[in-house]
């Protein structure tokens, strides 16, 4: 991990579905500052999509809450960060399971959507005190394969 | 527990889906990015709906995700209700972005057609759209089309 970023970003709003299209266009236009490529931008927009709905869906239960995203630049990456102080999750190794999710209706895609389209996903979470998600894109797409 | 640690959950170099994006060199500079989303994301997706037959065309006009999916589920939902229509042609070729609630919104009402033994026909399919439908793996049981008229056609 680099040391010091070179630009970060932070962004605090109301858990309202409406934010969700703001984050990702926000965070895609901060991205747009390194040479990602369109499809890389459309992949990071998808990423924070995700994790702000689910903030809004599962965090907050479509209830009131502040959802915080955090977006750092480096040298060769850009490091994206989603905090809600909702619920928290029990079982992360069940979140990330494709096609797991505890609502109806909801395809439980949103993880699985994060984990292709960013280089590398965490979360942090436990009943009660909220999730945090940890995303990281590379510039540089398959240069370790 | 807080404290994060990247160790037992952080995956990475299995991505099978980024792989493919280095072809396209195209690179985006800030002004071109801002351009590219004018209204700033959170505008309201616009719903065109229109009758033929028993076929209800539905034509969207910017992105699907948790806020504007429930637009579009609202309008669908009453047209289908009507007793009227059918099948469903789905036009997304002015929709750059979905995201996994978009997708659910679409199988949803996939879902309300089968039950009227009706079909649902996507067109217009634009790249990131398409990629995030086949991920999903919706595009394997839905039905798709070159065009508007081709998807009339398959009903």
């Amino acid at each position: 991990v680099e040391k010091e970023p070179r630009n970060t970003i932070e962004l605090e709003f109301p858990s309202l579905p409406e934010n969700v299209g703001f984050a990702r266009t926000a965070v895609a236009i901060f991205a747009a500052q390194m040479d990602f490529t369109l499809d890389q931008i459309d992949e990071i927009k998808v990423a924070v999509s995700e994790a702000v709905s689910n903030a809004v869906i599962h965090g907050y239960e479509e209830k009131y809450g502040v959802v915080r995203v955090e977006a750092k630049l480096y040298e060769n990456s850009l490091a994206i960060t989603v905090v809600d102080y909702g619920v928290g999750i029990s079982d992360i190794e069940c979140a990330m399971q494709p096609g797991y999710t505890t609502m109806e209706n909801r395809m439980g895609l949103g993880l699985v959507f994060i984990k292709e389209y960013m280089d590398e996903l965490a979360l942090d979470s436990a009943p009660g005190s909220g999730t945090r998600v940890h995303m990281i894109k590379h510039l540089k797409q398959g240069s370790e394969q | 527990v807080g404290a994060f640690s990247g160790a037992p959950l952080c995956s990475t170099g299995t991505n099978n889906f980024g792989g493919g994006s280095f072809e396209k060199k195209k690179v985006v500079g800030v002004a071109e990015a801002a351009a590219l989303f004018p209204l700033g994301g959170g505008r309201r997706l616009n719903v065109q709906t229109k009758r033929v037959g028993a076929n209800l065309v539905v034509r969207l006009s910017g992105e699907l995700d948790l806020h504007t999916a429930e637009h579009f589920r609202q309008i669908v939902d009453g047209e289908l209700a009507s007793g009227k229509v059918r099948n469903l042609v789905l036009v997304l070729k002015d929709v750059p972005f979905i995201d996994s609630s978009g997708v659910g919104a679409i199988l949803g009402r996939y879902r309300l057609v089968h039950g009227l033994q009706g079909k649902l026909v996507v067109t217009g399919l634009r790249p990131a759209v398409k990629r995030v439908l086949e991920m999903s793996g919706v595009l394997s049981i839905m039905e798709t089309a070159d065009s508007e008229r081709r998807a009339l056609a398959r009903l």
